[in-house]
């Protein structure tokens, strides 16, 4: 069963979220500090992707038949300035935390 | 010696043997301490995730002018399972019910990477895009306890490892 989001990290700051949902979601450019930009993502039911525009992009498959736990980590040199995309199926269930 | 007397010296002898018997029949009823078996592990500390490279790591130097898009991919499938170091045999399965009951957190006893992941970003001139794909395993320390029938307890300091995400991690060098 997946959570309405991922749990947030003990230590971390949460920089944006989005709650459970199908299919893909765009959401304001969040400014993250130099250091380890952490994505966290639960999902079910086919492929996805992850924009972070200008950052970098991800492409995690999830599993049919269960919950895949994702987290994918970016470290920054300097602070950055990006846009958070998600592109996916409608049939595809998944939710986000960004923390740094 | 008088009769009153003598009654009084017989009734404190008497006395005397029935507080010397007593702990012995006490003892004849009791029975040794029972405790059922339990296991548990306490005290825990979240020193976060680390991970568990699936594959070799993989690295791109941008040797031109200009700036360079990096596209990796997992380039094989692999499993990581829960580890523990303690001088015991410890079970996965009593460590996770101990992170979820303190932390909240849900860890497995295994989680597998797959291919088909990718990641991409970009590099600046004269600068090396590194990644690394697997598995992410939250570190704990503790204290894992076994309780003994005897109702002792055993305690073995714990350095456990639980498969938490999947995914990369990437950086410039």
């Amino acid at each position: 069963v997946l959570p309405d989001l991922p749990p947030a990290e003990p230590g971390l700051r949460t920089l944006a979220t989005a709650s459970l949902r199908g299919g893909g979601l765009s959401l304001p450019p969040i400014t993250g500090r130099a250091g380890d930009l952490q994505v966290t993502i639960l999902c079910t039911g086919g492929a996805l992707v992850l924009d972070l525009a200008p950052v970098t992009s991800t492409t995690i498959p999830c599993a049919a038949d269960g919950v895949t736990p994702s987290r994918n980590v970016f470290h920054l040199s300097t602070g950055r300035t990006f846009s958070i995309r998600v592109d996916a199926a409608g049939g595809v269930r998944w939710n986000l935390r960004v923390e740094e | 010696m008088s009769v009153r007397r003598s009654t009084a010296i017989v009734a404190g002898v008497l006395a005397a043997l029935a507080l010397v018997q007593a702990p012995t029949a006490q003892a004849a009823v009791r029975r040794p301490m029972q405790c059922p078996p339990d296991i548990y592990y306490g005290n825990i500390v979240d020193h976060g995730d680390v991970m568990s490279p699936v594959g070799a790591a993989q690295a791109n130097y941008n040797g031109t002018n200009s700036t360079q898009i990096n596209r990796f991919s997992s380039q094989v499938s692999g499993t990581i399972t829960f580890t523990a170091t303690a001088s015991v045999s410890v079970s996965g399965g009593v460590v996770d019910a101990a992170i979820q009951g303190t932390f909240g957190i849900t860890t497995s006893l295994s989680l597998t990477a797959t291919i088909g992941n990718e990641v991409t970003f970009n590099s600046a001139p004269r600068t090396t895009a590194h990644a690394e794909f697997g598995v992410w395993r939250l570190k704990t320390t503790g204290t894992y306890s076994k309780v003994q029938p005897t109702c002792t307890t055993l305690n073995y300091a714990t350095t456990a490892y639980s498969p938490h995400y999947v995914g990369w991690y990437t950086w410039i060098s």
